[in-house]
């Protein structure tokens, strides 16, 4: 064991080979069970707060880690899509999307188990799913009032504290410009405050580093929803993985929406299936790494 | 493209009958494969429906308006009067009706603010009184036979007591701060509660112009409610 990681005169080789034991391992791995199990933690760390949807999903979910004939079983995933689009219902007006898809992903499992090829069907829906998601995202982007001109980055890297990192180590942001910045926002909506506009203090980079945000964004956001829903294997579609991976990654390092993130990678999993033992390997990494990035957030001050 | 590959339902050939068998397994499995994707964009429809005729926040509603503008629900506040006599006071909206309050910025309807409106107009509001942690044990434990007596066994609460016995209560009615009696809290003294006419609950806007660094309220609506 010890031998195989030191590195020798042809040690190159004993690492591909290594490689293909682990991608060998990772191809065993593949398939419907595998993204039903990483489901189950997303639902049993990321679903709903109140006690009445969130105690029976982490009994359901910690049974079906038991006993694996549960996550096979469409009724099963109708019991836990119904749990998941009940709960979005009665918090309809201030659910995340993210909460919106995890139903969506939940019904499509329940659905791809009553077909006879639910791996197929699964993987067909998450493509679906993965694509329109970002349909949306898109539209809403360009039909933005403040989005194309860079005001939401902007604005966003100037009060949002998901964002404090990237505007200090970026743009410039001093932490007296943002404190100046979080008086001025509290004296504009407080509960008193009668003020009707308040000026913000911006460093020299940050609307540099916000025109890079729109556009990126914008533009990966566009090549996934076109790639997703283009025929499949097909042009553009067989760059979609590497599109959406690059996304998670990429996006997830600056806002960790961990819910998202997840079900993102669990989808984009679900139709790689028997495509490529390395993408799967890639989309497992990525959802690992997800909760990585959320270390200097426990551990910096 | 195919959904499912033609070995599928090879086992069906030979079967009188079975080519309208499998042409209806085959539009039944495609449909089962897009309820997921048709409820996302049912979702997504009326959400866009609800941004354009209610002012739902295209961050909230399942149409994946997230991170695409400023006008998320925190960019919408309230500012909230009593109306009395002479004066107008802004309000803080009390825990108890947060949820009202959140939907309201969110989703600020007509129907949600006059529910919001209403419920505070029924309440009955005192000035904010700050009592110390001592004194507020010192009030519960001279009224509630619950606790034991410990005056004679020098227990330190106890010698705590005689430290706080004469502290005074701060009263911040000058300051025109006040707050709503939270349901199963004891009626106010005569007299103190708040005299008041209608409540008017005012939802802003802010949005954010990057050419002058400047965030700009806006009043989006408003609705006044009669006590």
């Amino acid at each position: 064991m010890t031998r195989d990681l030191v590195l020798v005169p042809g040690g190159r080789n004993q690492w591909l080979s290594a490689l293909n034991v682990l991608l060998g391992k990772i191809a065993a791995l593949r398939g419907f069970d595998l993204y039903a199990t990483l489901t189950l933690f997303l639902l049993l760390l990321y679903s709903d707060d109140s006690p009445w949807i969130r105690i029976p999903i982490t009994v359901l979910c910690i049974l079906a880690f038991i006993f694996v004939p549960l996550r096979r079983s469409a009724k099963f995933w109708f019991v836990v899509a119904l749990l998941v689009l009940v709960s979005n219902y009665q918090n309809w007006y201030q659910a995340d999307n993210h909460k919106y898809l995890h139903g969506y992903w939940c019904v499509a499992l329940f659905c791809a188990l009553h077909t006879r090829d639910p791996e197929r069907s699964a993987g067909i829906a998450a493509r679906w799913l993965i694509g329109l998601t970002f349909l949306w995202a898109v539209f809403w982007k360009l039909s933005s009032d403040d989005y194309l001109n860079g005001s939401f980055f902007h604005f966003s890297l100037l009060i949002d504290e998901r964002f404090h990192r990237v505007a200090q180590g970026l743009g410039g942001l001093t932490e007296r410009m943002n404190e100046l910045n979080h008086a001025a926002y509290r004296a504009l909506v407080n509960y008193d405050s009668h003020l009707s506009a308040v000026g913000l203090a911006s460093g020299p980079a940050i609307a540099g580093v916000a025109a890079l945000m729109t556009w990126w964004t914008l533009i990966l956001e566009a090549l996934i929803a076109v790639a997703f829903l283009w025929p499949e294997e097909k042009f553009i579609s067989k760059w979609r993985d590497y599109f959406l991976l690059l996304f998670i990654l990429t996006t997830y390092l600056v806002a960790p929406v961990v819910g998202f993130g997840w079900v993102l990678a669990i989808m984009g999993l679900a139709q790689t299936s028997n495509r490529s033992a390395l993408l799967t390997l890639l989309y497992i990494v990525t959802f690992v790494s997800l909760q990585v990035y959320r270390l200097p957030q426990l551990l910096l001050p | 493209m195919s959904l499912f590959p033609p070995n599928m339902v090879d086992s069906f050939r030979s079967i009188p009958g079975a080519n309208a068998t499998r042409r209806g397994d085959v539009w039944r499995e495609k449909a089962l494969v897009c309820v997921a994707p048709s409820l996302l964009c049912i979702i997504a429809l009326l959400q866009i429906y609800l941004v354009r005729t209610a002012s739902l926040s295209p961050w909230k509603g399942g149409g994946f308006g997230m991170f695409s503008t400023v006008d998320s629900s925190e960019a919408r506040f309230l500012r909230i009067y009593l109306v009395t006599e002479y004066d107008q006071i802004p309000i803080l909206v009390p825990d108890s009706l947060n949820p009202l309050a959140r939907k309201a910025r969110t989703i600020p309807t007509l129907q949600n603010l006059t529910g919001l409106g209403e419920h505070l107009a029924q309440g009955t509001w005192v000035p904010y009184e700050f009592v110390s942690a001592m004194q507020r044990y010192q009030n519960l434990h001279a009224g509630d036979e619950a606790f034991p007596d410990t005056s004679a066994t020098g227990d330190i609460s106890t010698g705590m007591m005689s430290v706080v016995e004469n502290e005074p209560t701060i009263s911040l009615e000058g300051l025109d701060l006040f707050r709503m009696v939270e349901p199963g809290e004891a009626e106010p003294s005569p007299g103190s509660a708040l005299e008041f006419t209608s409540v008017r609950v005012e939802l802003w806007k802010y949005r954010f112009d990057n050419q002058t660094l400047t965030l700009i309220a806006l009043p989006h609506s408003e609705v006044t409610v009669a006590r």
